[in-house]
């Protein structure tokens, strides 16, 4: 979409790429610390962020680029932090970074599964179902977090391992919809068995679910050294998100070398061609079935990140709905780039509940649209807005597969250049012989000068 | 010459198609051989079976003495034969460099601990790769193509990049299939004097699945094998194959 029209509004004023978005970055933050109108400041940080998007300078690489619009993303979100930690809307910035980091590190997942290897995995909830009961059963029952957090993970890498390994031989579209099955069989389970229902102290529930999730850090958080050291309006939410980035982080770490390494080629190689691959002397089954151990992994680390932010876990948690937002944050953010699973997280989560901001019954929005609602059926019941977030998510969905099929951060080209070894670019080698063969007709003539 | 590649007794049906049908043939080691035939007569599909693509019905294969019926793909690869396919399957979302950094075997970046653990190693064989796909492209002179992505690449030049990944898996044995399907006339001659150029550089076997008549004949084919509903009909050096009747039978009907 960004090729159509915008782009030739723009193509007159178009300036270097880096310059612009400096300047867009600094207007971001001084209008965030100068003004005082907090939705002005919202909107104007808005444009400038948008501004960043649509440039497109073939100068700079797209790895260049890809960096800036994650700076550009991540910086706006933390400043609209800033903006709104006075006002009732700080409650919704804290939950909403919790999910972001839950969805980033779903969307992680996916990218190693479809991102770089090519699986269509659909059950992505179930892996995250392992992490978080292994990990809020174990806290439950007197682990230290930081081991059942462990255990969860593994818990999580070890299922899906297994899980692979019986089904991973069937074709994309089957495998989509056995791993979809698989979730479900998993959360009907955690309906039925009753060894999978505890709380601190006693291990016999009526209701399915496990209640009181001790969470990590809480006793570290709540000793004086933290409080004096953060800001005054640090909470235990907050600094809970500051540990699920901490996850992400490394998460990414790993991922990134991966992705960066001649393993990531191989991997993307299976994605482009499954057959071609193995004929190519790779065994493909051992490498899919690792890397849905790695995925397995890091969905498992958002599972206890969902137990952290609830501390109570029931089978609805686990609805196949959770594997579907997860594909959005992916798609939006880009497949195969893992920068954009952080950018496609932050976009899907604020859209996602961006709606619960005006599930206010007497605010202006609500007042109109149940008066409307009224207009047209005077039996009906009030509505209330969160209906409307499914459908907004779903049509964010489309307009991104129908415009922008690669998402907001294309995925970038790895490109082997090792040590310095470059090789000139398809144009580039064309100019520099044309250019030898002019320095030698400009020597000829030359010597043809010197001879006369 | 010792024989690298016997076919015996080699059955192959799709339903009520047989696609091969009691096939024997031998391939002399160093050899350039061709195989030509009319469309639907069974060469992709032997090319398939003796990659291990495809499961044979029965009969034996053996390449340098190992039977190769049974063994995966991957593993018929690491014995030195590699394949290309009809149209080409280049990967096409990434560049040509890093098409030709697959195949080589025994990566150490192959395996996960590898890549975190000893980075340098995996670096440092990154390295010897990439000079060595650059020796290729040079070979066939399409170096500047290098970080370009193959899907923008044309047919011919495809072609030539398929030729070159092949290569970088140091094979002994080459199965070409149709390696000038859909290329003008000019890159067809060059594509084969890259063939028999690198064929006796490194001391190639090659194995062409070929419609051309005009290439078939040329003095560098050593043999020919010309196959009809999954059989061989005719065999020989291609003076001897020009005259078989089954031959011309087999191409222009009776």
């Amino acid at each position: 979409m960004s090729k159509l029209s915008i782009n030739k509004i723009l193509d007159p004023i178009r300036i270097d790429y880096k310059i612009a978005s400096s300047i867009s970055f600094a207007i971001m933050i001084l209008f965030t610390f100068a003004i005082k109108n907090t939705l002005l400041a919202i909107i104007l940080n808005a444009i400038a962020l948008v501004y960043i998007y649509i440039q497109n300078d073939q100068n700079y690489t797209e790895k260049t680029v890809n960096n800036i619009k994650l700076l550009a993303t991540v910086t706006n979100f933390l400043l609209a932090f800033i903006i709104l930690k006075d006002t009732p809307y700080s409650l919704f910035m804290v939950e909403a970074l919790l999910f972001i980091v839950f969805y980033t590190l779903l969307a992680l997942s996916l990218n190693v599964g479809n991102g770089l290897t090519g699986i269509v995995n659909f059950g992505v909830v179930a892996q995250v179902t392992v992490g978080a009961v292994v990990t809020g059963l174990l806290s439950v029952r007197g682990m230290p977090i930081f081991f059942a957090f462990i255990w969860g993970i593994l818990g999580a890498a070890i299922f899906s391992g297994l899980i692979a390994m019986t089904t991973l031989r069937l074709k994309d579209d089957y495998f989509a919809i056995v791993s979809i099955t698989i979730g479900e069989i998993f959360r009907q389970f955690l309906n039925t068995e009753p060894s999978l229902r505890a709380r601190p102290g006693s291990n016999k529930l009526t209701t399915p679910g496990i209640l009181d999730i001790p969470q990590p850090l809480a006793g570290f958080y709540n000793s004086t050294l933290i409080n004096i050291a953060f800001f005054d309006w640090m909470n235990y939410r907050l600094f809970l998100g500051f540990i699920g980035a901490f996850i992400v982080l490394i998460a990414l770490l790993i991922v990134n070398v991966i992705y960066y390494s001649p393993y990531g080629r191989l991997l993307k190689s299976i994605r482009e061609d499954e057959l071609v691959t193995n004929v190519y002397g790779k065994e493909v089954f051992k490498y899919k079935v690792i890397i849905m151990m790695i995925s397995g992994l890091i969905a498992g680390a958002g599972g206890a990140m969902l137990a952290w932010i609830f501390l109570v876990i029931t089978p609805e948690n686990f609805l196949p709905l959770t594997t579907f937002f997860a594909w959005t944050a992916f798609i939006i953010g880009g497949r195969g780039n893992n920068k954009g699973m952080i950018v496609g997280s932050i976009i899907f989560v604020l859209l996602q509940r961006a709606s619960r901001l005006l599930d206010n019954a007497d605010s202006l929005f609500m007042r109109g649209l149940n008066s409307f609602v009224k207009f047209a059926n005077p039996e009906a019941p009030s509505v209330s807005i969160s209906y409307l977030q499914l459908i907004v998510v779903g049509a964010v969905l489309i307009l991104f597969l129908r415009f922008s099929p690669r998402g907001m951060l294309p995925e970038e080209a790895y490109r082997p250049e090792i040590r310095g070894k470059k090789l000139p670019r398809a144009g580039s080698q064309a100019k520099s012989v044309q250019t030898e063969e002019l320095d030698n007709n400009a020597q000829t003539n030359n010597k043809g000068d010197n001879n006369l | 010459m010792s024989n690298i590649l016997e076919i015996k007794n080699l059955y192959k049906y799709f339903g009520g198609i047989r696609a091969i049908d009691n096939l024997s043939m031998q391939v002399r080691e160093n050899s350039l051989t061709a195989l030509i035939g009319p469309n639907g007569c069974g060469k992709s599909t032997l090319f398939n079976v003796i990659s291990g693509v495809l499961k044979a019905d029965s009969g034996s294969i053996k390449f340098n003495g190992t039977e190769l019926i049974g063994l995966q793909p991957n593993e018929i690869n690491h014995l030195g034969l590699s394949r290309t396919f009809q149209d080409t399957k280049l990967f096409q979302n990434l560049t040509v460099v890093e098409n030709m950094m697959l195949p080589p075997k025994h990566q150490k970046g192959e395996k996960l601990i590898n890549i975190f653990k000893s980075k340098e190693k995996v670096d440092e064989m990154e390295t010897e790769l990439l000079d060595k796909a650059l020796d290729i492209l040079d070979l066939l002179e399409i170096r500047h193509m290098g970080y370009e992505y193959t899907k923008n690449l044309s047919g011919g030049q495809s072609k030539l990049v398929d030729l070159a990944r092949i290569l970088m898996s140091d094979p002994k044995m080459l199965l070409l299939d149709e390696p000038t399907a859909g290329v003008n006339p000019a890159l067809t001659e060059k594509l084969f004097q890259k063939i028999f150029e690198m064929k006796n550089k490194l001391n190639l076997t090659v194995m062409i699945i070929e419609h051309d008549m005009d290439v078939i004949m040329r003095d560098e084919v050593d043999y020919v094998f010309v196959s009809n509903l999954g059989n061989i009909v005719a065999q020989g050096i291609p003076k001897e194959v020009q005259k078989n009747k089954d031959v011309i039978e087999a191409y222009l009907g009776k």
